[in-house]
């Protein structure tokens, strides 16, 4: 009988917090080799762009292994942030991750866009909380619902724009 | 032939398709995905109704993919099976949707690559669906409609009654029949 208790504890703090764990941040299979990543400004960007992206950054980095530095000279940047108005879309910004296999390896490129058509009239804080949310997408996070964490899925319900307890654990969790 | 050697040429052998399965999806074409901060989240089908320009149940007849910026989109040219909001006489409607076969900058280089958008591939042709539309402005092409929060207002129609709700959207736990939609 006690055997049976020790072995239904054990089951229950082993797989009851990996579930809390799994709830917590969803991921999207797939992360940078490294956690110190270039970016580079595409020089078209509109400059009211620039400081809410830095500070998403900063964002990130001052609670995460990440850090960011602009690109220097011929290296590769790993994040790129460019911005066009691409219309009445739906989305204020998106992120594509490339991987150096295509359809496998770790990604080698994020490309970030943001739609200028619904980014013009946001204040810098917005900005911030939507460059972030992509930036956390460009480290491997999917979209979540809890409306504290910057990965909820939909800027409307979003109450956030830094990271939130399970954001930065899924990070830790990623780049170890 | 010896019997591990057997096994060994079946076990490459299967670990060969299986390789070239996942290399190869979509006749060569690789996937390529990307997320978006969507502007509008929709909890029910009832805001869903409130927001939409037009509800109409559309069969696909064509698509065409515009490279626009970094992205892919895809414009369908589709008829009007049924209008449950907006203009009864519409006949056709073109919509436009973010993704799509296109060329891309994978890895450094303008490539061929099938783009999705948070997990919600765009309009095939002979597909059919309900969708709930608002009218599109900007640059892409005129004269178009977008999906209601980008892909929460698309419902394809797997016969007369099942529908395929959208992935990643709230509303799809609680919809998989036409009549959960409330026309």
């Amino acid at each position: 009988m006690k055997k049976l208790l020790i072995v239904a504890l054990l089951f229950v703090s082993t797989f009851g917090l990996a579930l809390t764990d799994a709830q917590a941040y969803n991921l999207l299979g797939g992360k940078h080799k490294t956690k110190n990543l270039a970016y580079r400004i595409n020089p078209l960007l509109e400059t009211k762009y620039h400081s809410p992206f830095k500070t998403a950054m900063a964002s990130w980095a001052a609670v995460t292994p990440i850090s960011f530095a602009s690109q220097v000279g011929t290296n590769r940047a790993q994040i790129i942030i460019n911005g066009k108005d691409y219309g009445s879309t739906g989305w204020n910004a998106q992120n594509t991750n490339y991987r150096d296999l295509i359809v496998a390896g770790n990604y080698v490129d994020s490309i970030i866009d943001a739609n200028y058509y619904y980014m013009s009239g946001m204040t810098n804080s917005t900005r911030q909380g939507v460059f972030a949310h992509e930036l956390g997408h460009s480290l491997g996070l999917d979209h979540v619902t809890n409306t504290k964490q910057v990965m909820c899925t939909s800027r409307a319900g979003r109450a956030v724009i830094t990271p939130g307890s399970d954001d930065i654990a899924g990070v830790k969790a990623l780049y170890k | 032939m010896k019997k591990y050697e057997k096994i060994g040429l079946l076990l490459s052998g299967s670990l060969l398709a299986v390789s070239l399965f996942f290399v190869t999806p979509n006749n060569n074409i690789a996937d390529v995905h990307a997320e978006a901060d969507i502007v509008d989240h929709f909890s029910n089908v009832e805001e869903l109704s409130a927001r939409a320009e037009l509800i109409l149940e559309v069969d696909v007849n064509s698509t065409e993919s515009i490279d626009f910026g970094d992205l892919v989109f895809t414009v369908s040219n589709n008829t009007v099976k049924k209008v449950y909001k907006g203009n009864e006489d519409m006949k056709s409607v073109s919509i436009l949707e973010t993704g799509g076969i296109g060329r891309l900058n994978v890895n450094g280089k303008r490539a061929e690559a099938n783009l999705i958008l948070n997990d919600n591939e765009e309009f095939k042709k002979k597909d059919k669906a309900i969708v709930y539309l608002e009218k599109y402005e900007g640059p892409i092409a005129k004269d178009c409609y977008v999906i209601l929060g980008v892909y929460q207002g698309k419902f394809k129609l797997k016969n007369t009654n099942e529908i395929v709700p959208p992935n990643s959207s709230e509303l799809s736990k609680e919809i998989d029949q036409l009549s959960d939609l409330d026309l």
